[in-house]
């Protein structure tokens, strides 16, 4: 019981340190177990809300245009079902709807899912308003797609405009399986600002298509494996109904369910690094502190040795510091996980809300953090008491002379100025050792600060560049999409360009193709445009605007190995008659290359159209507004032609991503938080465990008149110091792990954006101030200390 | 032949006290006991005087010279030191008084580890703001230590830090050097070359105050003041006459 009485003694004398060093374990296991608990959670809650909507094991889908009549497509697969399994028709629609508000335009393409309303399969889980009943069938009722209700802040229930004018009012919003992310049918992720999703009952999508009781969708349910049944229904479809086109897919090749769990894998490797990096950082801190608070009474040890007090004994005491320590700093982290799970848990919900959000409490990943959480400060404190008890007595009661070493404090003989200049930096390398840890872990904050400002800011830079080489010269521009290849003079087409709203408008063809060299390749989207156009043309970093070639991305000529003047295989439809193409391959030049990120952006000159055979056609429309009218004006007027699937501003799809990357933002935040918090503590706690160290140094200087801001102004120059040496090391390490991060990670993930590196001034200024000027000033907290401190006691300590 | 240069120290007047305590006291309250350290203490100090103030431990000579020091206040009384009243000034002015007036040798030497000998002794230099006068490697030649001015403290034995700790208070220039058992930890031989360099002092003007218990060190002083229980109980020239530095033994 004395021993706990004097241990506790011991912690109550340096009550700010202890709890400091417990905060500083806290963070680092709290933010460890809690980061990495993320993933956890998104791995069951994908699986548990895959199986609570009763996700399909096998899709079938029909070409577009083709369409079966109602209970064809079951009977197709009837045979291949057993009793357990469920296959249930839907008909999809593509729509343009008006779900305007008073406060804003929102004029959208998207889909209408018709399904059974009581369908098992694929089902809507409701989470706002009503779902649907049997007497919605047929009604003009539909369900809102929650990912696009939440981004356009739509109520539970409200009016939308069809194309067309059908009104219909929706009664909830909800999310299915395939829209957990929106992804649009041209491809692209996180669409719910352009495409938004209504589901309804297949009787009244029937309504809408207007071609009465048909389908052109089924989705199973099945207890076999989907692979067998995939390739059976496949089979039966190829014989049975070649003439449907149909395309049959496992639900694990459902493109947002692979989204999804791939990414899952990533983010996987990305938290474990990030947790890691902070978690080392505050073990090497606790540890750093741990051990220079016990080095501290390392006097102690000497006396109790030389009073003949057995060395097992006298290692007790401090080991016991160090547990105690240890066990706080893991109480703490315990409830700091908690917050931050919680913290977490919201972000995850408000950024995914899928049917199921699992967040248990991961003991295991708790307990693998504490565990260390707990080692470090133990070990911490008992590499001193070892190396004080392995020598005579007399040598560890030296605090004097002997006792003090310059350490590496020559290497520094080169610094200009006064005495007062040089002792800062003297000090920093007098005790190397504890330098680099304090230094690795601040760093270890700064460089995951740095690794996820990076990123977001090189996202956002890439995509700013995206959208600046879109609208480079034409800030207003809008794209509109023709539901299919129509000719120039074709009403629909005239009426767009003589639309009030619009003023300057151009036709072209944007076409799926593939470039391939050697074995690499990738699918491109091809647009056939006026390369010199005046209305908007893309910029060239290198080569110009020549025919009989093609434009490619800087980032696609990268990945393919080519320059201008190199020859690509470019895979392309051409049209063979009035509603046939086919596939054929061009040998084309590299004319130029353009600055646009994403690498499927890729251009032909209007002159060489006849490589597609399509002279006199577009499916796409690049416009201005009209002077005095807006994107909202040429939405609202182009809502009743039926040939416009789209209306777009150029720009918007970086808008889009901007938008999905502030909800990412939520959840580096909260590392953000956590990188600074930690890296303010240690930094804290650096300082004031120097300060302890060094009280003979203050005393001295007080005694010969230095007066206490001019050691402050020291003790905050030394920690700058510490701060410079931290923060460009966090800066390279930030740097390499966002290098890694998108090498091991992103480009796989994304492969399609050449993401820009970005250090932006304000990245600069912002670790300036947290890495070096928060470390700086973290001595001032021992003003008061100082002008507390005993000078003569302090100056007497007799040895 | 080592440097003094204090304009003060010169332009006062022959017999004027470079130290005078009238009646000073000094209590320290430790919950409800009261302790008195020092007890109505009277002293003048000369220039050029090379003082010794003897006594047990606890006896106060400690207090006495951390007064003098003006690192701590007499609870009542009045300390002038070269002509300062360091009772009645302001913080600043007793941080000013430090770097101007006095200067500390401790027991344990307290010098910058981080610092080489010659670094240290530029401290003093640096603190006392002059720009004028021998250098710091002159200094440290004064106190025969030249040929160690590159080496960092841990590589010095404690008489050579002993030695820089004493350059270094030479370094400020002030006339008044307060050591604070200056032998304590160091071996007879050394301690005695110690205490040559601090005689030499007084004899080039400054007032050289050595605190010690140690008997013997106080023969080769011009005056002993002897405390116990923090009173005065003789002051006076060592009895028996000065003896030389060669005649010491402990």
């Amino acid at each position: 019981m004395l021993l706990f009485r004097w241990t506790w003694r011991d912690l109550r004398a340096r009550w700010v340190q202890v709890a400091v060093i417990a905060l500083v374990v806290a963070v680092g296991t709290g933010m460890y177990a809690g980061m990495l608990s993320t993933t956890e959670w998104a791995q069951i809650s994908y699986d548990e809300s895959y199986a609570a909507v009763n996700a399909h094991d096998v899709r079938v889908t029909l070409a577009t245009g083709s369409l079966a009549a109602e209970g064809e497509l079951t009977a197709a697969v009837s045979d291949l079902l057993d009793g357990e399994a469920v296959a249930e028709e839907r008909l999809i629609v593509p729509i343009r709807f008006d779900a305007s508000t008073p406060d804003q335009t929102i004029i959208v393409r998207g889909a209408v899912v018709g399904a059974q309303v009581d369908a098992s399969v694929d089902v809507v889980d409701v989470q706002r308003g009503r779902g649907l009943g049997s007497a919605d069938a047929g009604e003009p009722v539909v369900i809102l797609e929650q990912n696009f209700g939440s981004f356009y802040n739509l109520g539970a229930s409200g009016t939308l405009t069809l194309a067309g004018g059908s009104e219909f009012e929706w009664v909830g919003q909800g999310v299915a399986p395939e829209y957990f992310i929106v992804q649009p049918p041209e491809g692209g992720f996180f669409g719910q600002a352009e495409y938004g999703v209504l589901f309804t009952s297949v009787e009244t999508a029937q309504q809408i298509a207007g071609f009465g009781p048909v389908v052109n969708d089924l989705v199973i349910s099945s207890g076999a494996d989907p692979v067998e049944l995939a390739a059976a229904v496949e089979a039966v479809f190829d014989t049975v109904h070649p003439e449907l086109g149909a395309t049959v897919a496992t639900g694990e090749e459902d493109p947002t369910r692979r989204l999804l769990y791939d990414d899952l894998e990533g983010d996987r490797q990305f938290m474990a690094v990030f947790a890691g990096l902070i978690f080392a950082g505050a073990v090497a801190a606790a540890f750093n502190s741990t051990s220079r608070m016990v080095e501290s009474i390392r006097r102690e040890f000497g006396i109790s040795m030389a009073l003949g007090v057995p060395r097992w004994r006298i290692a007790v005491r401090p080991l016991l510091v160090g547990a105690e320590i240890a066990f706080l700093g893991v109480v703490f982290g315990v409830g700091l996980g908690v917050v931050i799970n919680q913290a977490m848990k919201r972000v995850l919900v408000d950024f995914l809300p899928l049917p199921v959000w699992q967040t248990p409490f991961q003991f295991g990943r708790f307990a693998g953090g504490a565990a260390i959480g707990f080692l470090a400060p133990f070990l911490a404190a008992a590499i001193p008491v070892w190396r004080a008890l392995r020598v005579q007595p007399v040598e560890a009661i030296r605090t004097g002379h002997l006792a003090a070493r310059a350490g590496k404090s020559s290497l520094l003989r080169w610094i200009p100025g006064d005495t007062f200049a040089k002792i800062p930096f003297r000090n920093l390398f007098r005790a190397p050792r504890r330098t680099v840890l304090t230094a690795l872990g601040i760093a270890a904050a700064i460089t995951v600060l740095v690794g996820m400002v990076v990123m977001v800011d090189s996202f956002v830079a890439t995509i700013d560049a995206g959208a600046a080489e879109v609208t480079a010269g034409s800030p207003d521009r809008v794209l509109v999409g023709l539901d299919t290849v129509r000719p120039v003079d074709s009403p629909e087409v005239k009426g767009v360009i003589a639309a009030e709203s619009v003023g300057a408008a151009e036709t072209g063809l944007r076409v799926p193709s593939r470039v391939m060299v050697g074995g690499v390749g990738f699918d491109l989207l091809l647009e056939v445009i006026d390369l010199e156009s005046d209305l908007w043309h893309p910029t060239f970093v290198e080569g110009s605007p020549a025919p009989g070639g093609v434009v490619l991305a800087e980032k696609a000529a990268e990945d393919l190995g080519v320059e201008v003047g190199d020859v690509v295989t470019v895979e392309h439809p051409r049209r063979q008659g009035p509603l046939s193409f086919s596939l054929v391959e061009s040998e084309l030049e590299v004319t130029g290359l353009h600055p646009h990120p994403f690498r499927f952006v890729a251009y032909l000159d209007d002159g060489d159209v006849d490589l597609l055979g399509m002279a006199g056609l577009a499916n796409t429309l690049s416009l201005e507004p009209s002077p005095g009218s807006d994107l909202a004006d040429v939405q609202r007027e182009l809502f009743g032609n039926e040939a416009v699937t789209s209306v777009m501003a150029a720009g918007s799809v970086a808008d889009i991503i901007r938008d999905f990357l502030e909800q990412f933002v939520g959840i580096l935040q909260i590392a953000e938080i956590g990188s600074i918090l930690l890296m303010v503590l240690i930094a804290f706690n650096s300082a004031s465990v120097a300060f302890d160290e060094r009280a003979r140094d203050h005393a001295t200087m007080l005694a010969f008149g230095v007066r206490r801001r001019r050691i402050m102004r020291m003790a905050t120059v030394e920690s700058a110091a510490l701060g410079v040496i931290a923060t460009l090391l966090g800066a390279v390490g930030g740097y390499g792990f966002l290098r890694w991060a998108v090498r091991a990670n992103i480009s796989e993930t994304v492969p399609e954006i050449g993401l820009n590196y970005v250090f932006t001034p304000t990245l600069v200024v912002a670790l300036s101030v947290l890495g070096v000027v928060a470390v700086a000033l973290a001595p001032l907290f021992n003003w008061r200390r100082l002008r507390r401190l005993d000078v003569p006691s302090t100056l007497r300590v007799m040895e | 032949m080592l440097w003094v240069d204090d304009t003060e120290v010169r332009d006062r007047a022959p017999m004027d006290p470079v130290i005078e305590l009238i009646d000073v006291s000094r209590r320290y309250q430790v919950g409800p006991i009261t302790i008195t350290a020092l007890e109505s203490v009277d002293l003048h100090v000369d220039p050029g005087e090379f003082l010794v103030v003897l006594g047990p431990s606890g006896s106060g000579k400690t207090t006495l010279l951390n007064m003098i020091g003006a690192l701590d206040t007499p609870t009542s009384g009045k300390i002038r030191v070269a002509d300062v009243d360091i009772t009645s000034a302001t913080p600043s002015d007793l941080f000013a008084f430090r770097r101007s007036t006095v200067s500390f040798i401790f027991q344990s030497f307290n010098i910058f580890p981080g610092l080489t000998a010659e670094e240290n002794v530029r401290f003093g230099i640096d603190v006392a703001g002059r720009t004028t006068g021998p250098s710091a490697r002159d200094v440290l030649e004064s106190v025969g230590l030249g040929d160690r001015a590159e080496h960092f403290p841990h590589e010095l034995s404690g008489g050579e830090q002993q030695r820089v700790a004493i350059a270094r208070a030479l370094a400020t220039g002030n006339p008044v050097l307060l050591a604070d058992e200056p032998t304590g930890e160091l071996d007879f031989e050394t301690g005695v070359q110690i205490l040559e360099l601090l005689r030499a002092q007084a004899t080039d003007g400054r007032v050289v105050l050595v605190v010690t218990h140690n008997r013997e060190i106080s023969r080769i002083a011009d005056r002993v003041v002897e405390l116990s229980s923090g009173r005065v109980i003789s002051d006076g020239a060592p009895a028996g006459g000065r003896a030389a530095i060669s005649e010491l033994h402990w």
